[in-house]
């Protein structure tokens, strides 16, 4: 499966500004609502704060993985955010979090599901494609980067 | 513990060298007296030529004050005699029984009497065609156990270039993929190494990574291993022997082509006759006409289980290659097993190291359920209840500082199934599922006592 097929390029957020864990995800949960229909922003936001409130996603190394299942979509669809200062995540390392890879998906896709959330994991383990992504200057940048990676494995 | 073994095969040594290591006093009785020599040069253990079946030798290996004899020779009927005489004569406390032909089991039950409680009887073909059932529940798997009432599998599966997991950490499929649906890896072998994974370490292609799995969520395991389905059903079974004729009781389904094929004559009538709904055919397994006479290419699943090791490695490489699905076979000598992936055989069974599992099993006793050991036997699963009396019930996880290499995989509580994180702690009560590297095993024992 390919990150890029399930990218929605109008959803990606460049810079978050300071905030919350929980403004993070509402930030991300409206902007993908606003470009993909099936999705309600309220809705989709208590789906991902209870995935948090079950054990952060943040995986640590400035990375957090939210996702959830959503009744009603039809397609998996995944959005990235970034945040230049860092947000406190409760991630794993106890670090603050800059990447956000956003991944929603319709209520039975399981093996698709664990599919994409194991290549965006794959994604950040790579140093250098965190890097690239934390200098993208534009929105053509990050998703060039995205793109990259995506073809390279 | 005082150990007298009979029988100094492949299996009676291996578990001397492997009794000796957990420091048990152990005695192998062998009746082959120049293999007996060889064997007390190169085992670190007291070494007797000689035939077990006989007081006098059983005498002098110290049956008398033997805690467990273990009667593992090649004969039912020797083995048989070394039990009843453990039993009847020197009055031993436990002794496990290797019968090849579960017809013995009511002759030895009739001549233990009163003390059947005292033994155990351990069927190498039974074992295997256990473990090959397990196996073939999983599509893909290499290696398959099943625990806690076949609650819990833990499954070995072999990472591919292009597989999603490469390259991720442990940690990461803990958090993100796996924490809904319990799921944990376990153990991973690479090369010649085998790794109780923690969190940092890494998964590697061409990894075999063994994953504890809740059953209810297999298949969305499966796709993240990239198992395709098989829409092809036939199964075909090279030797029509005990382990053959069990598989097609156990597998058959009666919609499918089940195809047996027996090099002997006297063996496959016999075959025949217990087995309607199957088809058998005398031949050689490794005729490759015969076959593609049958369709080979038709068939999901190969499975071969001569009494020949060599055969059925050969039996599988043909069988693969002529286009067969999954490909399972029979091989015991641990020389041989490097081969097995190299000619595309798909997952060995050793009925070696299974019947050195259920023998550790009677050893470790007390709360131990089950002791299973994954492909070599070099990883040791145990099954256990957790006492309150127990250094594991007396904190977190990571309070309670487990002995390296040792992982809690599983939790099963009030028929639950749990898979506990370092914050997590163990109930009294709550059956715990322990994988440890076997060279720790006897760590764990300790840890594990009252």
């Amino acid at each position: 499966m390919k990150i890029m097929d399930i990218l929605i390029r109008d959803a990606v957020i460049l810079d978050l500004g300071i905030r919350g864990k929980r403004d993070v995800l509402a930030e991300m949960a409206a902007a993908l609502a606003k470009v993909e229909p099936q999705i309600e922003a309220d809705r989709l936001l208590e789906v991902l704060e209870e995935r948090e409130a079950l054990q952060s996603t943040g995986i640590g190394e400035g990375v957090a993985i939210p996702h959830g299942k959503l009744a009603g979509l039809d397609r998996l669809v995944a959005s990235f955010a970034r945040s230049r200062e860092g947000i406190d995540f409760d991630s794993i390392d106890g670090q603050p979090t800059h990447h956000f890879f956003l991944l929603v998906v319709p209520e039975h896709s399981g093996g698709q599901y664990l599919k994409a959330l194991a290549r965006i994991s794959r994604f950040f383990r790579d140093s250098d494609f965190r890097q690239k992504l934390a200098d993208a200057e534009s929105l053509e940048d990050a998703v060039r980067t995205i793109e990259e990676e995506d073809a390279k494995l | 513990m005082k150990i007298v073994i009979v029988g100094g095969g492949l299996v009676g040594t291996t578990l001397a060298e492997r009794l000796t290591r957990d420091q048990h006093d152990i005695t192998l009785v062998d009746d082959d007296v120049e293999r007996a020599r060889k064997l007390s040069e190169t085992l670190d253990v007291h070494v007797i030529g000689g035939n077990g079946a006989v007081v006098g030798v059983l005498r002098r290996a110290g049956a008398e004050t033997a805690d467990l004899v273990i009667a593992m020779s090649n004969s039912d009927e020797a083995n048989m005699i070394v039990g009843m005489l453990s039993l009847q004569l020197f009055d031993v406390p436990r002794i496990v029984v290797r019968l090849q032909d579960p017809g013995m089991k009511e002759c030895f039950d009739f001549m233990a009497k009163d003390r059947t409680e005292r033994c155990v009887y351990v069927n190498p073909d039974q074992a295997a065609a256990d473990r090959i059932a397990q196996l073939l529940e999983v599509p893909g798997a290499m290696d398959v156990v099943s625990f806690m009432d076949g609650q819990l599998l833990v499954a070995g599966f072999r990472i591919g270039e292009s597989s999603d997991l490469a390259g991720l950490r442990v940690e990461d499929m803990n958090l993100v993929l796996f924490a809904k649906n319990p799921t944990k890896a376990v153990a991973i072998h690479r090369m010649d190494d085998w790794i109780i994974p923690h969190g940092n370490d890494q998964i590697e292609v061409d990894d075999l990574v063994y994953f504890a799995i809740d059953r209810e969520h297999l298949e969305g395991m499966l796709a993240l291993v990239d198992v395709h389905h098989d829409d092809r059903r036939d199964l075909m079974i090279a030797g029509a022997g005990a382990i053959g004729q069990e598989l097609v009781r156990r597998l058959g389904t009666g919609e499918r082509r089940e195809v047996l094929i027996e090099e002997n004559e006297a063996i496959a009538k016999q075959a025949a006759e217990t087995l309607p709904g199957a088809i058998v055919l005398h031949g050689r397994v490794t005729d490759q006409a015969l076959l593609e006479e049958e369709d080979i290419q038709n068939v999901s699943t190969f499975v071969a289980v001569t009494p020949d090791h060599e055969t059925n490695l050969v039996a599988g490489f043909l069988a693969k290659r002529l286009g067969a699905g999954r490909v399972v076979a029979l091989v015991d000598n641990p020389d041989l097993v490097p081969l097995v992936s190299q000619i595309g055989i798909d997952a060995i069974i050793s009925p070696r190291v299974l019947v050195i599992g259920l023998t550790l099993e009677q050893i470790r006793g007390g709360r131990i359920r089950s002791v299973a050991q994954l492909l070599e036997d070099r990883i040791e699963i145990v099954d256990v209840e957790a006492s309150p009396r127990t250094v594991l019930t007396s904190g977190t996880l990571s309070e309670i500082k487990l002995p390296s290499g040792v992982l809690v995989a599983a939790l099963l509580r009030d028929e639950k199934l749990l898979l506990p994180g370092g914050s997590d702690r163990i109930e009294p009560g709550d059956r715990v599922l322990l994988i440890t590297t076997t060279e720790n095993a006897p760590k764990l024992d300790d840890f594990l006592a009252e």
